[in-house]
């Protein structure tokens, strides 16, 4: 028995330490011995933020969500050069002017800068006025210790942003949201207790006021005014992970008091958008659908009384919805959602004759049998996806996906009865494989999505196997077109991966977008993509 | 369930050298190279592959700083023990760590081999002297004596951690038979 069971000891110590990673390199440490002696020479910066560490092995997030075994075929290794983000506190410096759109397909002149605020939750109230809470965390690995929160503001459309710290201890559960160029709100965690933190003056002072017991925490949040905000609060698990019943909590009074409303039974809603104080939209899961575990099944609904009463609206068959969808509406009627379909597995000819095997624990996705319209979106996405492989015939680095799995991959919805019925929109061909990440709906015409496909792109000698998508529509979802950027040479990419993806957006009007670049969380900055009107566009 | 996999993966890595950086004593470069792979093995062993290197380079720079640093001959078991010890406080952080600050990291980094989850509940039944015990015993093949000048602490001491983890892991494992 000592045998078996030192047998069985061994068999699982060595499986352990099998999954060590490569040991910090010289290089490393010394970088790591830069961050503490930046740390010790300036513990007080107003985000909290150390220049980060430069891990040497960094593997980004996919551009495109395979359900089951994936296996990456490289041939070579690419190094990237060196090069330096500056640690930011207070005003920020942004090169307005240095960086252009290469190719803008719409109306309007996009601009990109290079210093923004690290990575975080992006809205703008105003066309002047944006706001990102960013987390400072102790290394780039997801999981990471937070150390800070802070809210960047901007009131030059993106170009100067300023640090403000949020109290300390207040870790955040929701998006930052602002009803106004200076209130804005976010839902979160202190000291244990679920609060909701608004501020009045733009960032510069906080009020924390704890949520109502039962409610639990405040998952998403929307404030289409300074004194009204509406959010999703979750119990237990966060809404990410598949939470179910969610509760429709607001506050008429900037967060003195709140009331929760029950949302559909047997929904498990993941996103909300609230155009007033009565109009709000959400989107979600459905038990009776299979729950988030069904990937390509959605449920949405709407209310028009402030959340009193909800019409339980249809999104069509096969399209789904989990933790990372989005939803934006631009009024009561109109509203565009991120969600997903599933496509078949394709695989680059480079795959042919590769064993790949399916990851232990991993179980069959469920998707539902797709109604004609997204059958047809994700013909599409099939043969721009093929068209892109023939391209990489050729390729070293190519990623393979066991066959029969199918891949699940970004789309677009629209509405234009609040979330009762829901079309899905068509994706430009040239944009294989999309995942979505920002979205944000100006008006019932014009909407933006930010996001990455799996165009293989290289910026420097950083290589990824996806490159960054900015689609927009100025016809209410019947077009949507590529904006595609060309990243400057020599543009600073300290940290790989900020111009290979982009991350939040908002547009507070029609023809004003900033977006950021998607960075690594310990990044310090991230570029920043703006669209403005052109009187300011000539200014730069 | 997996949700996603990652089809696509970018290597980023950094060559070059770092601009205002502060360079580690050549001597201290080469003790790090000999053992930076066992430290690291080790330290996966106590905190998981999650976050083994972050404690690797905590423990070492600690070392290099210390002004008792010079005066070590045995540099393993130094190196160890300030693993060991890192690996302890982590653990008491991780203690504190809230949930919802993990959602709001945003995941971008994909992390490293994932290890099944009936080890790590295996292995997390077990304090960090115990699993420090453990992986020196199962995977060095390292003895008592040795166990015991690694970890600073005395053979009997380690017979007895020795004991109790093969006593915890011999439940978790019948509980998964």
């Amino acid at each position: 028995m000592n045998d078996r069971l030192d047998t069985q000891i061994r068999s699982l110590v060595m499986e352990l330490v099998d999954a060590a990673p490569p040991a910090p390199s010289l290089h490393e440490l010394e970088g790591m011995e830069r961050i503490r002696a930046s740390a010790e020479e300036s513990p007080r910066r107003p985000d909290g933020s150390v220049e980060a560490h430069d891990w040497s092995r960094r593997v980004r997030r996919s551009a495109v969500l395979v359900v089951g075994a994936a296996v990456l075929v490289m041939t070579g290794l690419l190094v990237v050069g060196g090069g330096g983000g500056t640690p930011q506190a207070g005003k920020l410096p942004l090169h307005s002017g240095t960086w252009r759109l290469a190719d803008d397909v719409l109306t309007g002149t996009w601009s990109q800068y290079t210093d923004g605020p690290p990575r975080g939750s992006l809205t703008c109230p105003t066309t002047s006025v944006c706001y990102v809470m960013s987390g400072h965390y102790k290394t780039p690995y997801a999981g990471a210790p937070l150390l800070g929160v802070s809210l960047y503001a901007s009131s030059d459309g993106g170009q100067i942003w300023t640090a403000h710290p949020m109290p300390d201890g207040f870790a955040p559960t929701s998006q930052i949201a602002c009803g106004s160029a200076s209130n804005c709100a976010a839902g979160g965690t202190h000291d244990g207790q679920s609060v909701f933190a608004a501020t009045n003056d733009g960032g510069e002072s906080w009020a924390l006021d704890p949520l109502p017991s039962v409610v639990g925490h405040l998952d998403t949040l929307s404030c289409p005014s300074k004194d009204f905000c509406a959010g999703l609060a979750a119990k237990s698990n966060l809404l990410s992970e598949g939470t179910t019943d969610a509760t429709f909590l607001f506050t008429t009074d900037g967060g003195k008091t709140f009331t929760d409303e029950p949302l559909v039974r047997g929904d498990s809603m993941q996103s909300l958008s609230c155009s007033s104080d009565q109009d709000c939209t959400a989107i979600g899961s459905s038990d009776h659908l299979g729950g988030p575990d069904n990937f390509a099944a959605g449920v949405s609904a709407r209310t028009t009384d402030g959340g009193a009463t909800w019409s339980p609206g249809t999104i069509p068959d096969g399209l789904g919805v989990d933790g990372d969808s989005a939803l934006s509406c631009a009024d009561a009627r109109h509203c565009w959602m991120i969600g997903l379909i599933a496509i078949p597995s394709q695989n680059p000819p480079q795959c042919a004759g590769i064993p790949i095997h399916e990851p232990p624990g991993t179980t069959t996705p469920t998707t539902s049998v797709q109604s004609p319209a997204v059958a047809a979106v994700a013909q599409a996405e099939s043969a721009a996806t093929a068209k892109e492989f023939q391209k990489e015939a050729g390729s070293p680095q190519v990623g393979c996906s066991a066959p029969g799995w199918p891949l699940i991959i970004g789309a677009l919805a629209s509405t234009t009865d609040g979330g009762l019925s829901w079309t899905p929109d068509s994706m430009p061909s040239d944009v294989p494989q999309p995942v979505f990440e920002g979205l944000s709906c100006p008006t019932d015409s014009q909407c933006w999505v930010t996001g990455a496909d799996v165009v293989p792109r290289q910026v420097g000698t950083t290589y990824d196997g996806g490159q960054p998508i900015l689609l927009g529509t100025t016809d209410g979802g019947a077009t949507w077109s590529n904006v595609t950027f060309s990243v400057p040479t020599g543009a600073p990419d300290a940290y790989g991966q900020s111009y290979l993806s982009l991350g939040g957006i908002s547009c507070p009007s029609a023809g004003s977008c900033v977006a950021l670049g998607d960075a690594a969380q310990s990044a310090p900055s991230s570029p920043v993509y703006s669209l403005a009107a052109q009187d300011r566009a000539n200014r730069h | 369930m997996v949700r996603s996999a990652p089809i696509k993966w970018s290597h980023v890595t950094q060559s070059g050298v770092p601009r205002h950086r502060i360079e580690v004593e050549a001597s201290d470069g080469e003790v790090y190279r000999k053992y930076a792979d066992d430290l690291t093995r080790f330290a996966t062993g106590l905190v998981g592959p999650s976050n083994a290197a972050d404690v690797v380079s905590d423990a070492v720079l600690s070392c290099f700083g210390s002004p008792s640093w010079s005066t070590v001959h045995e540099n393993r078991s130094f190196l160890s023990r300030s693993v060991f010890n890192r690996a302890a406080e982590f653990h008491r952080a991780t203690g504190r760590r809230r949930a919802r600050e993990e959602r709001v990291a945003l995941p971008e980094l994909v992390d490293p081999p994932e290890v099944r989850p009936e080890v790590l509940r295996a292995v997390q039944a077990l304090s960090v002297k115990q699993r420090a015990v453990i992986v020196l015993t199962y995977w060095e093949d390292l003895g008592p004596s040795v166990i015991a000048q690694l970890m600073g602490i005395s053979e009997g001491a380690v017979k007895r951690h020795l004991a109790r983890a093969r006593s915890h892991l011999k439940e978790e494992l019948k509980t998964h038979e």
